[in-house]
């Protein structure tokens, strides 16, 4: 995989993740400060409400017949409620808050209630004061949204940039990923120019690579000359021999023992000749000196190989199938091993 | 036919010299490529064999000098450099034909006389062996007007033992021309002889075939008159 590729993969996923643990913690947190406000607020009520009681008594407030009294504003998102209790509650003097539900009016509300009891004039009574929830649910829900949909937009337009930057910032390495490493199949064919980058790492990473290369071809540019030198002195010498002894077998004054003999030198002297090519096909080889984009169709060649050893195998009994399938002898594999074949 | 021996290796050059001479060829020779520049411009030659690797001047160079200079003789590279990129080279500058040293020198002289066929544009194609007549244009071997079933190898055989008439071609040096260096050296003399058997056969269903001869522990002849 690439590095941009991974840069920008572990950009996404990792801002993926900020965006799912922020979404997860903001319905949280807003909650948590909304029922904060809520409460001081209800605490706030409590205090006035019971400064009323102390200053006016509960004449200040209406009670009905059976002594308690219900308040609720037109929208029924607030109330005071004040009950006379039977048993005191443990935690006498204590309020606590908590969210219920009310119906008011064949309508079920949701509340932030706060309860407390209190004694008034030798009487146990509770109020409970609330504070409609459905308004605070409703800014939570549109808080969470609004802060989702920005966070969405920022992360899409910082992993745009984040791409681009990846990009500027890689280029100068993809150039010599490609150009100079993936492209290059000979060195030879190599260009030692320095691509143009301001970050230190890849143009240390480039000038090495340039070096290691020019050491390379030059390398290969010895090595070729080793072979082109070792070709001519030890070539040229058999050359000599072959064409002596080719002169003295058509020689007619040599005696015919003599020119067995001599064949037998030619013969010799082909297998020293043969020795000497295959390591010099291998040296040329190993130094790429031949040609690589050349294509050949195998199977024809096998083919052929087949037929023009067809006489050969007649003359022997043997059958040729040819199961030819994969492609991946070289000729001069093929031939040699179909002649030990037949020749056994 | 006169020709130019280029090639620093004295030996050499006087084994080429003394093959070419026997062959009827008028040979000179030049060591060096000063002295071989001097005498293709001065002279006239039919054919040029010229080594790459010269002291003092590059066999390329000279080659170059010679085609720009207008001189027809038929260049065939004789080197020890058996590069491709050298193939390429020589034969773009206008060199008629490539031998990588070591060569015979019946090859040699079988690749002059092509030279020869294909520069003169001569129109007689056939081969005359007794019998037999050879059309080297369409490769088929016949006898009277039957053309004889010949497979590619022993129509080469033939051909190859026909330029040299009268001369004892040994084994290796027909396995050499015929195949070249792909097959292996334990095996070639075998391979020569079946195929030389089946030849054989193939011209007695027709006619006399005793013009080709073995010679015992050497190879074959193919005598002609």
């Amino acid at each position: 995989m690439k590095i941009q590729v991974k840069l920008s993969l572990y950009n996404a996923i990792s801002k993926v993740v900020i965006i799912l643990v922020i979404g997860a913690i903001i319905p949280v947190l807003i909650q948590k400060v909304a029922y904060n406000h809520l409460d001081k607020r209800l605490e706030a009520r409590l205090e006035k409400t019971m400064r009323m009681v102390a200053v006016g008594g509960l004449d200040e407030i209406t009670l009905d017949q059976d002594c308690s009294f219900d308040s609720y504003n037109i929208f029924k998102e607030e109330f005071v409620s004040i009950t006379p209790l039977a048993i005191l509650p443990p935690d006498f003097g204590k309020y606590h808050i908590e969210n219920a539900e009310r119906k008011i009016d064949e309508e079920t509300v949701k509340h932030r209630v706060l309860t407390q009891a209190f004694v008034y004039d030798n009487q146990l009574y509770s109020i409970a004061i609330g504070e409609g929830l459905s308004a605070y649910d409703q800014l939570n829900i549109t808080i969470r949204k609004f802060t989702i949909w920005i966070m969405v937009a920022v992360v899409v337009i910082s992993i745009f940039f984040d791409l681009l930057f990846a990009r500027l910032l890689l280029r100068p390495f993809n150039k010599i990923v490609n150009e100079k490493l993936r492209d290059v199949q000979h060195p030879s064919t190599f260009d030692p120019h320095p691509v143009k980058t301001t970050t230190t790492e890849f143009s240390h990473l480039d000038k090495s690579i340039n070096e290691m290369m020019v050491k390379i071809r030059e390398t290969f540019e010895t090595e070729r000359q080793f072979i082109m030198n070792v070709s001519h002195e030890i070539l040229t010498p058999i050359s000599i021999l072959k064409n002596r002894i080719e002169n003295m077998i058509s020689d007619p004054g040599i005696p015919d023992s003599v020119v067995e003999r001599m064949v037998d030198s030619q013969k010799t002297l082909s297998r020293l000749t043969k020795v000497v090519r295959n390591l010099l096909y291998i040296s040329r080889i190993e130094n790429a000196q031949y040609l690589k984009n050349e294509s050949a169709d195998l199977q024809m060649i096998v083919q052929e190989i087949f037929e023009e050893l067809e006489e050969l195998t007649q003359g022997k009994g043997i059958t040729v199938i040819n199961e030819w399938k994969d492609e991946f002898v070289l000729l001069h594999a093929i031939y040699p091993l179909s002649i030990h074949s037949f020749s056994i | 036919m006169n020709v130019l021996i280029v090639e620093d290796e004295r030996q050499l050059s006087h084994e080429i010299e003394i093959f070419l001479t026997k062959q009827g060829y008028h040979c000179d020779v030049a060591f060096n490529g000063k002295s071989a520049s001097e005498k293709i411009f001065v002279n006239s030659y039919d054919f040029v064999l010229l080594d790459i690797g010269l002291p003092e001047h590059n066999g390329f160079q000279l080659l170059k000098e010679a085609k720009e200079g207008g001189k027809d003789a038929a260049f065939i590279i004789l080197t020890a450099r058996g590069s491709i990129d050298d193939r390429i080279t020589g034969l773009d500058l206008g060199a008629d034909d490539y031998l990588a040293k070591p060569f015979s020198l019946l090859e040699l002289q079988a690749r002059m006389q092509a030279i020869l066929r294909r520069k003169h544009g001569l129109k007689n194609n056939m081969i005359q062996i007794h019998e037999y007549s050879m059309d080297i244009q369409n490769r088929t071997v016949y006898f009277e007007k039957n053309a004889i079933n010949l497979t590619k190898k022993e129509f080469d055989i033939l051909h190859y033992m026909a330029l040299h008439k009268n001369r004892v071609i040994t084994r290796m040096q027909l396995t050499e021309h015929i195949w070249g260096d792909v097959l292996e050296e334990d095996y070639e003399s075998n391979y020569i002889d079946v195929h030389m058997k089946n030849l054989r056969k193939k011209l007695s269903a027709y006619g006399n075939s005793d013009f080709i001869e073995t010679v015992r522990g050497i190879g074959y002849r193919l005598n002609m008159a």
